[in-house]
């Protein structure tokens, strides 16, 4: 029997195979030979924070990349909680990609800050080959920016701009795309602040890239798109638009054949019915912005036996969520926002309560992926769903304080259940209120969270001896965020930052802060870097009403990185720097 | 390197079989397109170990070396073509293997051994179908594996120092992480 050796031929076969990262992760560590073949023939890289490591790292240890994933701001920026220049920047990681990465065909930035002379450096320098880009949550760009893509990127098949902050300064960039691409296949500029839009631009790039097939934009009016739909015949996916006219104009209204994941915004009660004929087929409905109500939810979603994923409001309630209960069992994804008060949609019905999970976990089995927020909330209903939603991956809840009194607090034992019964869960968010979850619950979710790697607890446990029993166990916690624990002190943040083996990221916010910030110094070790940001006050503006001064809460966000502290932190920012505590 | 002690009666034997194996193909070839004698005249292929196998053209056509070598020569057919880096047994896995439509669950039944013998054969010959499914089941195999488990599995001697290799865990844990953690 001759030894069992893989030979360099053999890998240099099987290495290509090898896509999942975690499985590259471990190739990559077995000696030095796979380690610079796994450098050589890697493709994809996504950094979860991009201040973890450098574009220069990035560079000399994957030379060959063809697509680059790269995330910047914490999550809660997403919520308007982390300062605006707080860092981010694509720019250095730009520099690098135009020199060095000759093979990048896909670039995603998501929750970064991009300029416009970003777009125009990658433009010029990657436009022939880049195939896809991806500026989600992004800020700090205009359409200037963009005219560079549309201008360069002929090869465009993938233009994402969903929820970016942007500056409009005209329309001609679409107009460039328009008239130089005839390969894009996705066009997203939804939940932008893009309205100058010309119709016939749309219709050109339906008509000149025959692969388009997912379009979501902003609100234009629908009435206009009736030549792009024509168009656009092999379309699966399209959000946006808007219905300012009499409702009877758009029930001659045909929409492409194969569209099956559709978002509605602006919809209401009286165009609905356009909707009916493809009602069948639809994979996947957004009606987050709609202007539906709890009976109209009810009315469509009973027509959507196929649906895999739902996007709306709470205003659907624990109705809307029966009907989907008994109409819509191959449901894998469902979130259910917060709707707010002032748009008018919400009545009595409008709630979402344990009587809607329960339903949810009975009819639709096969659900992956839940979040939604809740007026009321039972011991029983997460029971419920630890016994029943055993595909369950990633559970998410917000408890509302709508209502003053929930029908069963604490939620210990119901919490309980549900991470022991379902197992496979990688992500879990539970956000209550002060007496939601007792330091025994909270020791529950460290016990019996064995492979959860990101978690978001807010107003969980009570006092320290909770937090330290939490972080005996979660052996898989990579990400934690927390939210509303002045119960805790830094001190024990600190050592249970110590205790969570995996963590490599801790985020929290509005947590008993001491007048240094001292005691967290007892995380400190070497390559974790400590961020504080100081309570401050923000200035938020309503439309209706006057400027509302808003406190924000002390955070601190804490990281590992290869490329030590970062220099390029805001007044706003705070780094921690073990030395300067360092007694004399 | 085994095949040395075998003796030549064996050998002889083995070689019968073949002959025997391969008219069994003939004559179902000549039965089915008597008129075609001439263009599917099996290629002669002599493995390492000094066995000849005679390959229908169909199979041969797949294996993109020979047939590269083939053409290069004025389809001239009627020498052995030598294959110095592949045994008569992997061959004959080959062939098998073949026979039965590359049926992935053949594969399984083999040892690694066998399958880098396959994939080392495959990727000489430039047996593309072959090799992307036998690479993909060595690919499956070392799916979710620690990296002990893949050193001891391959045979293979940590090269690296102790702080090379954790340098190189924490680069991979904290900048280039497997997956989504947040949305």
């Amino acid at each position: 029997m001759t030894a069992r050796r893989l030979s360099d031929v053999v890998l240099d076969c099987v290495m290509p195979y090898i896509h999942d990262s975690k499985d590259r992760d471990a190739v990559s560590q077995v000696c030095r030979r796979w380690y610079e073949l796994d450098s050589l023939t890697r493709k994809h890289v996504t950094i979860a924070l991009c201040y973890t490591t450098t574009p220069d790292r990035l560079r000399r240890r994957f030379p060959h990349l063809e697509s680059l994933k790269l995330k910047g701001k914490p999550r809660a920026a997403m919520f308007n909680l982390i300062p605006e220049d707080w860092g981010g920047f694509v720019t250095p990681w730009v520099r690098v990609i135009s020199q060095y990465f000759d093979c990048l065909k896909s670039l995603h930035f998501r929750r970064m800050i991009v300029r416009d002379s970003d777009l125009q450096v990658l433009a010029r320098s990657r436009g022939h080959v880049l195939q896809a880009l991806r500026l989600e949550n992004c800020s700090g760009f205009s359409t200037d920016g963009l005219y560079y893509i549309g201008r360069y990127c002929r090869n465009l098949r993938v233009l994402f701009l969903e929820e970016s902050s942007l500056v409009e300064k005209d329309g001609d960039w679409l107009h460039e795309l328009a008239l130089n691409n005839t390969v894009l296949e996705t066009l997203n500029f939804y939940v932008t602040d893009i309205a100058n839009v010309r119709i016939q631009d749309l219709e050109l790039i339906a008509r000149n890239c025959p692969n388009l097939n997912s379009v979501k934009i902003t609100d234009c009016e629908v009435l206009d798109l009736v030549n792009f739909f024509q168009y656009a015949s092999a379309l699966e996916e399209f959000s946006g638009g808007s219905y300012n006219e009499e409702s009877e104009k758009y029930s001659a209204m045909s929409l492409p054949a194969k569209l099956s994941r559709l978002g509605l915004t602006y919809i209401t009660k009286n165009e609905m019915p356009i909707v009916f004929p493809y009602a069948a087929l639809l994979k996947k409905l957004d009606l987050l912005y709609a202007m539906l109500d709890t009976e109209d939810h009810c009315t469509l979603i009973q027509r959507c036996p196929n649906l895999e994923v739902l996007e709306s409001r709470n205003v659907i309630g624990d109705r809307g969520l029966e009907v989907l209960a008994r109409c819509c069992r191959r449901l894998k994804r469902i979130r259910i926002e917060r709707g707010d008060d002032d748009q008018g949609m919400e009545d009595e019905e409008g709630v979402v309560s344990q009587r809607g999970l329960i339903a949810l976990s009975h009819g639709c089995p096969e659900l992956e992926y839940l979040a939604v927020y809740v007026s009321d909330i039972t011991n029983a209903s997460l029971e419920h769903i630890g016994t029943h939603l055993k595909n369950l991956c990633d559970f998410r809840l917000v408890l509302l304080d709508r209502e003053e009194k929930i029908t069963d607090l604490p939620l210990d034992n119901g919490v309980r259940a549900l991470l022991r019964g379902c197992d496979k869960l990688r992500r879990f968010a539970l956000y209550l209120r002060p007496g939601g979850l007792t330091d025994v619950g909270l020791g529950y979710v460290g016990q019996y969270s064995p492979n959860v790697r990101w978690m978001l607890l807010g107003y969980v446990g009570e006092t320290d001896a909770g937090l330290l029993e939490f972080s005996k166990g979660c052996p898989s916690l990579q990400k934690l965020e927390m939210r509303g624990c002045s119960f805790f002190s830094e001190y024990a943040l600190a050592i249970a930052a110590t205790q969570l083996n995996s963590l490599r990221y801790l985020w929290v916010q509005g947590y008993s802060a001491s007048a240094s910030g001292r005691d967290l110094l007892a995380m400190a070790r070497p390559y974790w870097n400590i961020e504080l940001i100081p309570s401050r006050s923000v200035v938020v503006s309503n439309q209706q009403e006057d400027p509302v001064v808003v406190e924000h809460l002390a955070h601190i966000l804490a990281y590992y990185s290869l490329a030590g502290p970062r220099t390029d932190f805001p007044d706003t920012v705070i780094p921690l720097d073990p030395g300067t505590y360092v007694d004399t | 390197m085994g095949e040395k002690g075998e003796s030549s009666k064996s050998a002889m034997l083995k070689h019968a079989e073949e002959e025997e194996l391969n008219t069994k193909r003939l004559k179902t070839v000549e039965g089915e397109e008597s008129n075609m004698v001439e263009e599917t005249e099996n290629i002669k292929l002599k493995t390492s170990d000094e066995i000849i196998f005679e390959v229908e053209p169909s199979i041969v056509k797949e294996m993109v070396t020979i047939q590269t070598f083939i053409e290069d020569n004025n389809n001239e057919t009627s020498i052995p073509i030598p294959l110095p880096n592949v045994t008569s047994n992997t061959l004959r896995r080959i062939l098998e293997f073949k026979a039965r439509g590359f049926d992935e669950e053949f594969v399984k039944t083999l040892g690694m051994d066998e399958v880098f013998e396959l994939i080392l054969a495959a990727n000489y010959l430039n047996m593309k179908t072959l090799l992307d499914i036998l690479t993909k089941i060595i690919a499956d195999f070392i799916k979710n594996k620690s990296v002990e488990f893949v050193r001891k599995f391959f045979n293979i001697v940590n090269d690296f120092t102790p702080e090379e290799e954790a340098k190189i865990r924490e680069e991979n844990a904290w900048a280039f992480e497997g997956f989504e953690c947040d949305d």
